[in-house]
């Protein structure tokens, strides 16, 4: 075992996200296919663990921006991004039978 | 915001319904490619994709089947040449942006090119006949900027300077301070449809409500009929400009809400407004620009580029530039501006190509255009003037 295992994954004040760490996607690719897989409930269980604690994540956010992130702090980052990738779809489509659109991923040509 | 206001504006315009023959017929293409992209001044990307001396992309114009390196020379200069070595038309360049230190190779005989395209080094030069590598540097390619867009004309006697062909949109332009924002993303889609289709649908706001009902419907101000309408249109020789408003009251969602610090008092003082003026450029033939002042927080601009390779595809390359962001938050706010961004977009895409397929079928022959489609109807008649060929 590596030492790094005793490291928490999230920072400690963040530690009850890590059911939903799978959504800690280092690419946009990455972060639209878990969206467009994930089950409507799988979406909106993300979404409201994350919601209530979003004023917080920004806040701690704050004091490392702009730095090399530690790991833990990275993968906060890394949930905040997907929860702006699916809060459209959660806030205004309300469901995957509303979208009118092509493939999202036709999008990431370059 | 008085009905018909535009058509009252630009009475030369007309009214009349417009032909869809140039979307589909080869024969227009042909012609496009001929008048239009070989002999106009078109956007091949900014300035400042390469700041320093040696610095370079490559842009391919695939309906003139052209390759083109623009790079900065050691003297500062941005300069355009056919990305072609000048000895058996190897292509001379092979990714796609970078930067040449000691000048570029091409990989076929190792012929060696400066940073300003002059030819410096032949293997075995001995061995050509009468053979001065004065004489064959990289091909030209005429090049101007204007707000730090480059631009490039293929012909080589272009009819009019890049100023003149402008008009008086080149001063709106250079006010815009572009300079200030980098580059955040870039996004390209290759379409089934032809390229006036995106570009049409992107230069007007009457499917705005409708198309984009979920994603952001009722973001525009918009009357008492629930209709948007633009607080100006301008048309210029060739170009056009539009600008609306934002609806300051729209109810923001929750992350919206969030990440702005938009509240109720916030949201119906309409000071801060949440977003304030937009306006689209129209740069003919194939780019616009949207430029947005969302007032007090952020202020940001997207390209649009059509870039048709046959009558029906076309690749659509949408690049959005911010503020560099200061805070987790700006970076945030900006990375939610570009997911709804791209979510729109993604539904104009679908119907670009449902759009398509229906002139395709030749149901209609004519396009009806609304007073909220003006810019589109002006579009057009450039077009038509640029390609000599007037259908009714």
């Amino acid at each position: 075992m590596e030492s790094a295992s005793a490291e928490p994954a999230l920072p400690l004040p963040f530690e009850d996200l890590a059911p939903f760490l799978d959504w800690a996607l280092e690419t946009e690719r990455a972060r639209i296919e878990k969206k467009v897989t994930a089950s409507m409930g799988e979406v909106r269980s993300f979404y409201d663990a994350m919601m209530p604690r979003l004023k917080e994540i920004l806040d701690y956010l704050e004091s490392c921006f702009d730095q090399e992130m530690p790991p833990p702090d990275r993968r906060l980052f890394l949930l905040s991004l997907s929860l702006v990738e699916v809060s459209s779809l959660v806030e205004l489509y309300r469901q995957r039978e509303s979208i009118e659109a092509c493939d999202p991923l036709r999008f990431l040509q370059f | 915001m008085r009905e018909k206001q535009w058509a009252e504006k630009y009475p030369d315009l007309g009214t009349a319904p417009l032909p869809a023959e140039p979307y589909i017929s080869d024969e227009f293409f042909a012609l496009e490619r001929d008048l239009v992209f070989y002999r106009n001044w078109i956007i091949v990307g900014r300035v400042d994709e390469i700041p320093e001396a040696g610095d370079y992309f490559v842009r391919d114009v695939a309906i003139c089947k052209a390759s083109i390196l623009v790079i900065r020379g050691s003297d500062g200069v941005v300069r355009s040449f056919h990305n072609v070595c000048s000895h058996r038309s190897n292509k001379l360049v092979l990714d796609k942006r970078g930067s040449c230190a000691g000048g570029m190779y091409c990989h076929f005989h190792n012929w060696l090119y400066s940073d300003k395209g002059a030819l410096v080094r032949v293997p075995d030069e001995e061995n050509f006949f009468d053979f001065d590598k004065r004489d064959h540097g990289l091909k030209p390619v005429i090049t101007d900027t204007c707000g730090g867009f480059v631009f490039i004309h293929l012909h080589p006697e272009p009819v009019e300077t890049l100023h003149d062909y402008l008009d008086g949109i080149s001063d709106r332009l250079n006010d815009q301070h572009f300079h200030e924002m980098t580059l955040m993303q870039t996004y390209g889609v290759t379409e089934s449809a032809n390229w006036k289709v995106g570009l049409d649908a992107q230069n007007e706001l009457y499917h705005f409500p409708f198309q984009h009902r979920w994603i952001s419907g009722d973001s525009l101000l918009m009357n008492d009929k629930k209709q948007c309408r633009y607080r100006d249109v301008t048309l210029y020789n060739y170009h056009s400009a539009w600008s609306c408003e934002y609806d300051p009251v729209s109810k923001p969602t929750p992350l919206k809400a969030a990440l702005f610090k938009i509240n109720k008092k916030t949201r119906t003082s309409r000071l801060p407004r949440m977003i304030g003026d937009t306006e689209l450029f129209t740069l003919f033939p194939n780019f616009a620009i949207v430029v947005m002042r969302v007032g007090g927080v952020m202020t940001s601009y997207l390209t649009y580029q059509f870039w048709p390779s046959t009558v029906d595809s076309t690749l659509w390359e949408i690049r959005i530039h911010f503020r560099k962001p200061q805070t987790a938050r700006e970076l945030l706010q900006q990375e939610y501006y570009k997911c709804i961004t791209r979510d729109t977009l993604q539904e104009d895409t679908a119907s670009h190509e449902t759009v398509h397929k229906g002139l395709v079928s030749r149901a209609n022959s004519h396009m009806i255009l609304q007073d909220n489609e003006i810019a589109i109807r002006h579009f057009h008649k450039v077009l038509q003037d640029r390609v000599g060929l007037h259908l009714n």
